[in-house]
């Protein structure tokens, strides 16, 4: 792992919307990335005034026309709201930028395809951030070898309701917590699961303003299956987030995104086994958990998160003349695919039809 | 992992066995030590207690075609080849158990008694003498020398990977006295002995007798806390927690080796930090580090209806029970719980108490 003033090549980027979030996870991030930063670009001068001067010498806009024809930039990264990132993604694209942009990435799955029908020969990846967790990836490889046996089925447990009429929401165009935060654990099922045939959401009785609990299914391409469990009431502060991972005589947890465990049991015989350990180190779960005692990287929330991880993906095929390895334009649509067919269902399957670039 | 359980009624040879309990034991034995008898290769002949009501009334819960409230009657008529014997009874500072242990073996009969043996070396020494006279097993219920948790520690300790044991530390809610010298007849001294067994036999279960110890009491509570040094020079910390919340766990126990450490909690989680670096220091970007080297979980699924989860089991009295009936019936020597055992933790209790 090196830092970004220790590497040898390095990307000048720009960084357009400099909100809340950019300001706490995208531009810390850069410390530990082969970048400069070059320019800021936001609507609002003042807080781009305020933050360029932590930043030291770099050009701001109000503009991002105007920051493509005023610096040389290599790529961009763009943290302006799935409203605004079609557009600007496209826009930086046909500047000749290598363009990030956070999650999510539109608000339909057409603006989707238009951004891979302008994608060219650039570098185009999508924030998807727990699809880069450490965790997720060390799942990823667990769910992958042989001796897991297959995935069967998983389970995703993380807070959040959805609208009691999908139709509706999407026909007007609405940002919903499910778009702004369901693709989070979606994201994650999508990279241990790859890709999806069918959708189903059950939805609860019980609904305020509009928006219940419930359930969205998943039918893996692969056979496999998948539940997301809404836990929407669940207490602030409470670390609910968890999934589950089944093979065959093998299961991976995560909880807390901190915690994961490759779950490998004991010889079992019903009725006659009498001891929860067995001899040698072959046997019960082997678990990796966070140090937060250390000032060090892996516990540093940028790196727990898969910020820094995506981010370093994104660097790293522009770079390195390679594609993005997880979360690229063509993850992007099938999440959006996903989204949408999720509202769109009401207890029976959506299928997700394949897309070409999906 | 020990070798799958043949159950008491599948054992060709049973060990005739008489169950002796009385006082506030008599519930302790009807959770603990009774249910664990169809796990041993025993045949509960019959029951004793000085309160005959109890005695005709776990009888029938329990099987024993015979009840008695005279002891000299029962060893006569039912000619039992071992005794279970459960008791936290007092006779003047001794406990009771002791006493009936000597009459057990001085009928011929093997004998095992739940905690506390006795309250000095010298009673504990006197039947050691009487065991090897008649030739008899004699076990005592250390029931943390064989939770299944600390086996597996035991078995991780002693691997090459850990290296040497060097230090360790138990948690766990004693009451110790709070001044040297209170006789046998003070409370805390006898809630001291009732449960020191506990502790003191998880180190020695895993790690080796107790050599010396130097207890500092806490200013209230109860509890104290006590530095250890074992025979090797290995050293340890005793934090006696008694005053902690009823609603908190009781114990916790660590062993730190040669870059590795083991954790119990609670009982039944095993965490081995196998030897290995987490990565280099401030370079490391995520703290899933490689297969070999991450910790390992050993902690029982609580929701089918076998045996490892069951308190019986993971709390050591059924393996307890099993060892003594198997090294009664010449299968197996006693592994653990010997009286050799308990003279090592009457030991501790002798320094703990400022008498020794």
């Amino acid at each position: 792992m090196s830092y970004q003033r220790e590497y040898t090549r390095r990307l000048r980027v720009g960084v357009i919307g400099i909100g809340s979030h950019a300001y706490r996870n995208i531009l810390p991030a850069l410390h530990y990335l082969p970048v400069s930063l070059v320019a800021l670009c936001d609507l609002n001068a003042d807080l781009l005034a305020r933050t360029a001067a932590e930043y030291g010498d770099i050009a701001t806009f109000t503009e991002s026309a105007a920051m493509y024809a005023g610096c040389e930039l290599d790529a961009v990264l763009i943290c302006a709201g799935p409203r605004q990132h079609p557009a600007l993604t496209i826009e930086a694209l046909r500047a000749g930028q290598h363009v990030w942009l956070e999650k999510p990435p539109a608000m339909r799955t057409h603006e989707v395809e238009a951004m891979i029908a302008a994608q060219g020969d650039r570098v185009c990846a999508v924030g998807f951030k727990k699809a880069y967790m450490p965790a997720t990836r060390k799942a990823v490889e667990l769910v992958g070898a042989p001796d897991f046996g297959g995935l069967r089925s998983m389970l995703a447990v993380y807070p959040m309701t959805m609208q009691v009429d999908g139709a509706a929401v999407l026909e007007a165009n609405e940002f919903t917590n499910w778009l702004g935060n369901g693709i989070h654990p979606l994201s994650l099922m999508l990279a241990v699961g790859g890709r999806v045939a069918s959708v189903t959401t059950v939805r609860g009785p019980a609904a305020t303003n509009g928006e219940c609990s419930g359930a969205v299914h998943l039918a893996f391409a692969s056979g496999a299956v998948g539940t997301f469990f809404f836990a929407g009431g669940s207490p602030p502060g409470f670390p609910v987030e968890r999934y589950e991972f089944y093979g065959r005589g093998r299961a991976v947890t995560i909880e807390n995104s901190g915690r994961i465990a490759y779950h490998r049991g004991i010889p079992f015989e019903y009725a006659a086994t009498h001891d929860f350990t067995a001899p040698g180190t072959d046997t019960g779960s082997v678990v990796w958990e966070i140090e937060h005692r250390l000032a060090t990287l892996e516990n540093k929330a940028l790196f727990v998160q898969g910020v820094v991880g995506e981010l370093s993906d994104f660097c790293g095929a522009i770079l390195d003349n390679r594609p993005v390895q997880v979360a690229d334009l063509a993850f992007a649509l099938h999440m959006m695919q996903i989204y949408e067919a999720a509202l769109l269902s009401n207890g029976t399957p959506v299928v997700i039809a394949p897309k070409e670039g999906a | 992992m020990a070798a799958p359980l043949t159950f008491g009624y599948e054992s060709v040879r049973k060990l005739r066995v008489a169950f002796l309990g009385v006082s506030g034991s008599a519930m302790h034995a009807f959770r603990n030590f009774l249910p664990s008898l169809p796990y041993a290769p025993v045949e509960l002949v019959a029951v004793w207690d000085t309160d005959r009501a109890r005695a005709e009334a776990f009888a029938r819960q329990f099987g024993a075609p015979q009840a008695y409230d005279d002891l000299d009657t029962l060893l006569a008529e039912a000619r039992p080849e071992a005794l279970i014997i459960a008791t936290d009874d007092y006779e003047g500072d001794e406990p009771r158990s002791a006493g009936l242990m000597r009459r057990g073996l001085e009928a011929g009969c093997h004998v095992w008694t739940d905690k506390p043996l006795a309250a000095t070396v010298a009673t504990a020494q006197a039947l050691i003498a009487l065991r090897d006279r008649v030739g008899k097993v004699a076990a005592v219920g250390m029931k943390t020398m064989f939770y299944p948790a600390h086996l597996k520690v035991r078995e991780i300790v002693r691997s090459a990977a850990f290296g040497r044991p060097v230090s360790f530390s138990v948690r766990y809610p004693l009451h110790v006295p709070a001044v040297p010298g209170l006789p046998l007849t003070d409370a805390a001294v006898r809630s001291c002995l009732g449960h020191i067994w506990h502790p003191l036999g998880t180190v020695q279960a895993t790690l080796g007798p107790v050599a010396q110890i130097a207890l500092t009491p806490a200013p209230a509570g109860g509890g104290g806390v006590a530095v250890a040094t074992l025979a090797d020079g290995t050293v340890g910390t005793f934090h006696f927690t008694a005053g902690q919340a009823g609603t908190s766990p009781l114990e916790r126990f660590e062993i730190v080796g040669t870059g590795a450490n083991v954790v119990v909690e609670n009982a039944v989680r095993v965490t081995y930090y196998r030897p290995g670096s987490p990565g280099a220091y401030g370079r490391a970007p995520t703290f899933t580090t490689d297969d070999d080297h991450a910790p390992l979980i050993w902690e029982p699924e609580m929701t089918l209806g076998v045996l490892y989860n069951t308190n019986n089991f993971f709390q050591g009295y059924a393996p307890s029970i099993i060892a003594f009936a198997r090294a009664a019936l010449g299968e197996m020597p006693l592994p653990a719980g010997t009286l050799e055992d308990a003279v090592e933790t009457l030991r501790v209790f002798a320094q703990l108490r400022g008498v020794s």
